[in-house]
C-alpha cells in the first residue's frame, strides 16, 4: 500500500473512532489536522509496524483534538439555552477525547506513549497560560515564539522521545506556518483572527501585513532548511519529503490566496 | 468502628496522599499553580483515596503503587470537578469560589486538563496492563456519563435503566475503580480486585442515589442552594423518576419542565409534592438494596478488620444526611 493510501486509511479510521452520535448533533465534527496525523504516523513508523504506528498516531491525534476542542471554549456569560448546551458539550466532548487517547493506548499496552502525551499536555497548558495570562507585555516576536511552542507541544515531544530530535525545528516551523496561514485565512474570510485574536488585536498594529511578512519569511527559511536536510541521506527522509511537498502546496495557496 | 475512627486509622497514609497531591499539583505557571492548590486546600472527604488505601490492605499496602493510585484517583476527581463547574456554571464549591469564577472558563479548562494529565503521568509508571485497562475504561465511561446527563436533561420520558446507567458512569465506576485499584496495586489477585470492584460499584450507586435524595430533602444551609436544584436544572433523578411513574405526578412535573418556568413558587410546590409522595422512600429502598449487595460482597472476602471498615463506610453512605 502506498503511503498516501496508508494515511487515508488512518484518517478514516480516526474519523470513525471520534464519532459520538449525540455530540455531533450539537457540535460540528472535530477537525482532524491531516498533516499532524501524517507526521505522527511517519514518526511512529520509524520504530513500529504499520498497525502499531497507526494506533499510536490516532491516539496522539485524539489527544490534540481534545485540547483543540477545549480551545473553542467561550468565556463570556451565556443565557441562551442552545449556546449553554454547546458550551457544556464542548467541555465534555473535550474530556471524552482526552480519555480516549489513554483508553486506546492502554489497549495497545503503549504506556511509554501515554506518559509522553501526558507530559506534552501539561506543557501545552502551561504554554497556553503563559500566552494568555502573561505578566509582561508580549511583543510580536514573543507572540510568534509562543504560538510556535503551543502549536508543536505534542509533536515536539513525540519526535524527541522517538529519537528524531533533528526533525523538531522543521516540525515547529511547519506547524507555525500552518497556523499563521490559518489566521490569515480567518482574517480574510471572517474579518477576525481566530486563536490569538485578543493578544493581536489589543497589542499589535497592522496585523495583516505582519502576518504576510512572517509567513513569507518562515516559508523561505523552512524551505532552505528542508533542502539542507534532504541532502543528508538517512535523516528521516519520509518526514522531510512530506514536509517539503506540503510546504510547497501551502506556500502556493498562500501566494494565490486560495489557501 | 466509626467513620472518623477509620479516617484516624488511615491518617498517616492520607497525610502522605495529601503531601503527594501537593507536590504533584505544582505547576510552572502562577495561575495554574494557584488554581490547583486552591482546589487542594478546599479539601473534601477524600473518599476515593480512603477506599483505595483500605482495599490495599487485602494485599501489601506498603507498595508505592498504592499511594500513587490513591493520588491519581483524587486528581481525576479534582480535574472533573473543575470542568463540572464550567458545565454547571457554578461559582461556588464547598463555599469557595470555583476556578471558573475566580479566573474564567479558559483557566478552568487549562487547569482541569493539566491536573488530568498529571494523574495519567503519575500512573503511567505502573507496569500493570490490567490496571491501565481498568482506569482508562472508567475514565472514558465517566466522560460518557457526563455527556449522557446533558443528553437526558428535561427528558421526563427516560426510563430507570437510563438513570442507573448514568449514575453508574458518573459516580459508581470511579468508586469501583478506587477499590479495585487499591487491591491490584497492593498485589492482590484479579479475583479479589473484581470483588472489590463490585463492592465499590454498589457503594457508588447508593452514594449517588443518596446525593440525589439529599438534593430534595436537604436544607438550604446543608445544600448551599435551594432544594430540588437537580430538577430545576432539568436533571431527572431517582425521586423525580418515581414521582413521575408511580405517584401520578406526570402532568405537574412535565408542566414545570416543559414550560421552563421561572416562577420559583411553582417549582417549590412540585418539589414539595415529590417529597411528600413516597418517591423519597422508594429511592431510599433502592439505595439500601445497593448497600445490601455491597455488604454481601464483603462477606465473600477474608474477614479482616478491613472488611469491617468497608462495612462501616457502607453504613455511613446509608445514613449520611449531607
Amino acid at each position: 500500500m502506498a503511503l498516501n493510501e496508508e494515511l487515508e486509511l488512518v484518517y478514516h479510521q480516526l474519523r470513525s473512532e471520534l464519532n459520538h452520535t449525540y455530540v455531533q448533533t450539537i457540535l460540528p465534527e472535530p477537525t482532524i489536522d491531516r498533516d499532524k496525523l501524517a507526521i505522527y504516523y511517519l514518526l511512529f513508523r520509524h520504530q513500529e509496524t504499520k498497525e502499531s504506528a497507526a494506533a499510536c498516531a490516532k491516539s496522539v491525534m485524539v489527544a490534540e483534538i481534545g485540547l483543540d476542542t477545549h480551545e473553542s471554549m467561550t468565556i463570556e456569560k451565556q443565557v441562551d439555552k442552545d449556546l449553554i448546551k454547546k458550551r457544556q458539550l464542548t467541555v465534555l466532548s473535550g474530556d471524552f477525547y482526552s480519555a480516549l487517547y489513554y483508553y486506546s493506548l492502554a489497549r495497545q499496552s503503549k504506556l511509554e506513549v501515554v506518559k509522553w502525551v501526558a507530559q506534552a499536555i501539561q506543557s501545552f497548558n502551561v504554554r497556553k497560560c503563559s500566552f494568555f495570562y502573561s505578566t509582561s507585555h508580549l511583543g510580536w516576536a514573543e507572540i510568534i515564539e509562543s504560538v510556535k511552542k503551543i502549536e508543536s507541544a505534542l509533536v515536539e515531544k513525540i519526535a524527541c522521545q522517538l529519537g528524531l530530535i533533528h526533525a523538531v525545528p522543521l516540525l515547529n516551523d511547519f506547524f507555525l506556518i500552518k497556523r499563521l496561514i490559518f489566521e490569515k485565512k480567518s482574517q480574510a474570510e471572517l474579518g477576525q483572527l481566530s486563536y490569538f485574536s485578543q493578544k493581536l488585536v489589543d497589542g499589535v498594529e497592522n496585523v495583516s501585513d505582519k502576518l504576510d511578512q512572517e509567513i513569507k519569511h518562515k516559508v523561505a527559511c523552512l524551505s532552505m532548511a528542508l533542502d539542507q536536510s534532504a541532502k543528508h541521506s538517512g535523516m528521516f527522509p519520509q518526514v522531510v519529503n512530506y514536509l517539503h511537498a506540503r510546504l510547497i502546496t501551502l506556500a502556493e495557496g498562500f501566494e494565490e490566496r486560495t489557501y | 468502628m466509626t467513620l472518623s475512627r477509620i479516617y484516624m486509622e488511615q491518617k498517616k497514609n492520607l497525610k502522605i496522599v495529601e503531601k503527594q497531591l501537593e507536590s504533584v499539583l505544582w505547576a510552572p505557571h502562577p495561575i495554574l499553580n494557584e488554581a490547583s492548590l486552591d482546589l487542594l486546600k478546599a479539601g473534601g472527604k477524600r473518599i476515593r483515596p480512603l477506599l483505595t488505601l483500605l482495599c490495599a490492605q487485602y494485599g501489601d499496602p506498603s507498595r508505592k503503587a498504592v499511594i500513587d493510585s490513591a493520588v491519581m484517583l483524587e486528581l481525576i476527581h479534582m480535574a472533573s470537578l473543575v470542568h463540572d463547574d464550567v458545565v454547571d456554571d457554578s461559582n461556588l464549591r464547598r463555599g469557595k469560589p470555583t476556578v471558573k469564577a475566580q479566573w474564567d472558563n479558559r483557566v478552568a479548562m487549562y487547569s482541569g486538563d493539566f491536573i488530568f494529565a498529571k494523574a495519567i503521568e503519575l500512573i503511567s509508571d505502573l507496569e500493570n496492563h490490567e490496571i491501565h485497562r481498568s482506569i482508562s475504561r472508567v475514565i472514558r465511561d465517566l466522560s460518557l456519563g457526563e455527556i449522557d446527563q446533558i443528553k437526558e436533561l428535561y427528558n421526563w420520558k427516560q426510563n430507570l435503566r437510563v438513570y442507573l446507567r448514568r449514575i453508574k458512569r458518573k459516580t459508581a465506576l470511579l468508586m469501583a475503580l478506587s477499590c479495585q485499584i487499591g487491591a491490584l496495586a497492593a498485589g492482590c489477585p484479579s479475583k479479589v480486585g473484581i470483588k472489590l470492584y463490585y463492592f465499590g460499584y454498589y457503594l457508588g450507586m447508593s452514594y449517588q442515589i443518596t446525593d440525589d435524595i439529599l438534593d430534595f430533602v436537604g436544607t438550604n444551609k446543608q445544600l448551599g442552594k435551594p432544594a430540588g436544584g437537580d430538577l430545576r436544572n432539568g436533571n431527572i433523578t431517582l425521586p423525580t423518576f418515581f414521582a413521575l411513574n408511580k405517584y401520578g405526578m406526570r402532568n405537574a412535573i412535565r408542566n414545570v419542565l416543559e414550560s421552563s418556568s421561572t416562577d420559583q413558587g411553582q417549582w417549590d410546590t412540585v418539589i414539595q409534592e415529590i417529597r411528600d409522595s413516597g418517591a423519597i422512600q422508594d429511592s431510599e429502598r433502592l439505595s439500601d438494596n445497593y448497600l445490601r449487595k455491597s455488604r454481601e460482597i464483603l462477606d465473600q472476602l477474608p474477614q479482616l478488620s478491613t472488611a469491617r471498615s468497608l462495612k462501616e463506610i457502607a453504613d455511613y453512605i446509608g445514613t449520611r444526611n449531607y
